[in-house]
């Protein structure tokens, strides 16, 4: 019973807790306490499911690299051709990345290339995919935890000058 | 407050789920066990991932393949601390990067043949940054060496007489660490292999061992040693990677992403765009990491390059995170060497926190002891011997 009145209560109550507004209307958001950082999503009724690896045992902190990133419809049939925007902000900040990525097609049906990827500061992040495929359009959305892992950051095939 | 309902929307909800989750898990974070002075397990990844041990070894160089080659270092180090490079003959590399006061001067502007329109970097920890200079206008570190030596207020020379002190100088360790006669090749090409030597000794420098290192690897391997740091300095450590959000930008074992940030500096009526102004630079210059001179693989190597977001209105007045190494025993302080100390850099932290100034500086509102720990703790970062490896 008294979830529910919580519930209700974060509805009105939210928009100002959460934060400052810039001016483009993004709201800044403090990291909630259990957050899903699983490296697959999928959209609310499964139509679209989207995967992401790397080269590496945690995300590395302040390197430059890449995502495979795969996507499977609801009969775990790989999505091919499908045009996707890439962009990861910090909600806490109100800031992105400082590079812009940029998603490839390869040679294997479904799986996508990312380039670029480079999270320059510890702690929460959003990845949000725009894929537009089949005169469809979904966004889905990784949560990411950078930098605070205790074996510390990796450096294989990091990018450097 | 004026926001699209859409993605409001999308902010709210994932909000109101993980909320109501909260609710009902209701698990506040869970200190270290083994912790004495019970860290959080955020708090001690955090100092983990500060400490020294946690520094990889040299990443590689693809732009320059002399880069970890020993002979190409000491060719590199000879000319460092060789005053005939300059106009004046008075000034050589060392003579900014001092090695007695952490690799810098302690001048609000760098002063060579004339005065530099910047304050002279620390050059501890090279080989792990991507970008150089304040604003990053060079793309390799050995790029980056050449600028000075061409600078007219820095050594006040050009390329040719590089190539001229070369041949008469270094004529033999050219020959055996290039492969070429310094006198015949073409100037570009000593240019290029000379920056490739000073970065080679460049990246030899590297930092020392601190009392904050010590007690990091304390907390790890469970000594009880936290006696290391003193009361202040653990609060000030806490401040550091929580409440005063430092560790944002000053992050991983160098204290530094690398990257360039807003951090209120005042700039007294000097404008300088930073980072802003530096995007036409990367281009045009001829010993890039993509150019003509370079060793990288332009299909393979350069992600940061080729994906960096050059958006000059972002950027603008954006400097490089210094390194926080070392710091207490080198001032002045920032690009412009606008601050004396270490309690007028958090005074200002503190003044601009929030403002459109600084607007990824935000550290909820520190008190007057809050600055006077996070001091403490930045003293920590400090090596007590002069002698840097090297
Ligand atoms: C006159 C003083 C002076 C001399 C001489 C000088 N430097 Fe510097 N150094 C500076 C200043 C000032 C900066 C920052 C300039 C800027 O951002 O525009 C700098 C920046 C650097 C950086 C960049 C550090 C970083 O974190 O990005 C390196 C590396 C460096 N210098 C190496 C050298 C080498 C090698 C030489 C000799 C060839 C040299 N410097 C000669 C003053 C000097
Ligand atoms: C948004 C990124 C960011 C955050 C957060 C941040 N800094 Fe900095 N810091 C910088 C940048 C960028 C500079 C250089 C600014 C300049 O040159 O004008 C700097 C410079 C410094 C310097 C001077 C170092 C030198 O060699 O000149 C110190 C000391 C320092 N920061 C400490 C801190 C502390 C302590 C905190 C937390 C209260 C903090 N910083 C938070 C980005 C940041």
């Amino acid at each position: 019973m008294h979830w529910l009145l919580l519930l209700l209560l974060s509805i009105f109550v939210l928009p100002d807790t959460a934060g400052a507004m810039d001016a483009i209307g993004k709201v800044r958001r403090e990291r909630p306490e259990v957050l899903d950082t699983s490296a697959t999503v999928a959209t609310r009724y499964g139509t679209l499911q989207a995967s992401y690896e790397t080269d590496f045992l945690e995300v590395p902190l302040n390197g430059v690299h890449s995502w495979r990133l795969s996507l499977q419809d609801k009969q775990g049939q790989p999505v091919t051709g499908a045009d996707i925007v890439l962009t990861a902000d910090m909600p806490e900040h109100l800031h992105g990345m400082t590079t812009t990525p940029q998603v490839q097609d390869t040679q294997t049906p479904g799986l996508y290339l990312v380039r670029g990827m480079n999270f320059h500061m510890p702690g929460y992040w959003e990845v949000t995919l725009d894929i537009s495929e089949a005169g469809s359009r979904h966004l889905l959305r990784f949560n990411l935890i950078v930098g605070e892992n205790q074996r510390g950051p990796d450096r294989k095939g990091a990018d450097e000058s | 407050m004026k926001a699209e309902p859409l993605s409001l929307l999308i902010t709210i909800l994932p909000l109101l789920a993980t909320l109501s989750i909260c609710v009902v898990l209701s698990n506040p974070s869970k200190a270290a066990e083994n912790n004495p002075v019970d860290w959080t397990e955020r708090e001690f990844a955090l100092i983990q991932s500060l400490s020294l041990s946690q520094l990889p070894p040299q990443p590689p160089s693809p732009s320059n393949r002399y880069a970890d080659n020993p002979s190409a270092a000491s060719l590199g180090r000879a000319i460092f601390n060789d005053a005939r490079f300059s106009a004046n003959g008075e000034v050589s590399c060392a003579t900014c990067h001092r090695q007695d006061y952490g690799f810098t001067d302690d001048l609000p502007r760098g002063l060579g043949i004339g005065v530099a329109n910047r304050r002279t970097m620390p050059i501890v920890g090279m080989a792990y940054q991507k970008w150089f200079f304040w604003d990053g206008r060079a793309d390799s570190l050995w790029s980056q060496t050449l600028g000075p030596l061409e600078n007219p207020v820095e050594h006040g020379i050009d390329r040719h007489q590089v190539q001229q002190l070369v041949s008469a100088h270094y004529a033999q360790p050219y020959q055996q660490v290039f492969a070429g006669d310094a006198t015949n090749q073409p100037v570009d090409q000593v240019f290029a292999n000379t920056g490739k030597a000073l970065a080679a000794h460049v990246r030899t420098v590297l930092p020392e061992t601190t009392l904050f290192d010590l007690y990091a690897d304390a907390l790890r391997s469970d000594s009880n040693e936290t006696s290391i740091l003193t009361t202040a300095e653990t609060r000030g450590l806490r401040l550091f990677v929580g409440k005063a959000k430092c560790v944002n930008c000053h992050n991983g074992p160098m204290f530094t992403n690398g990257e360039f940030h807003h951090s209120g500096t005042p700039d007294n009526g000097e404008t300088d765009l930073g980072r802003g102004a530096a995007f036409s630079d990367l281009e045009t210059t001829e010993f890039g990491f993509f150019g003509k001179w370079s060793d990288a693989d332009p299909q393979a190597d350069g992600d940061h390059i080729r994906f960096l977001d050059r958006n000059t209105h972002k950027y603008a007045g954006t400097f490089k995170t210094p390194t926080l190494r070392g710091v207490s025993d080198r001032p002045p302080y920032m690009h412009n060497g606008a601050f004396n100390s270490l309690a007028q850099v958090l005074n200002n932290y503190r003044a601009v926190s929030g403002s459109t100034l600084a607007d990824e500086v935000f550290h909820g509102d520190l008190t007057d002891r809050d600055l006077v720990d996070l001091e403490a703790f930045l003293g920590t970062l400090s090596s007590n011997s002069n002698d840097f490896h090297n």
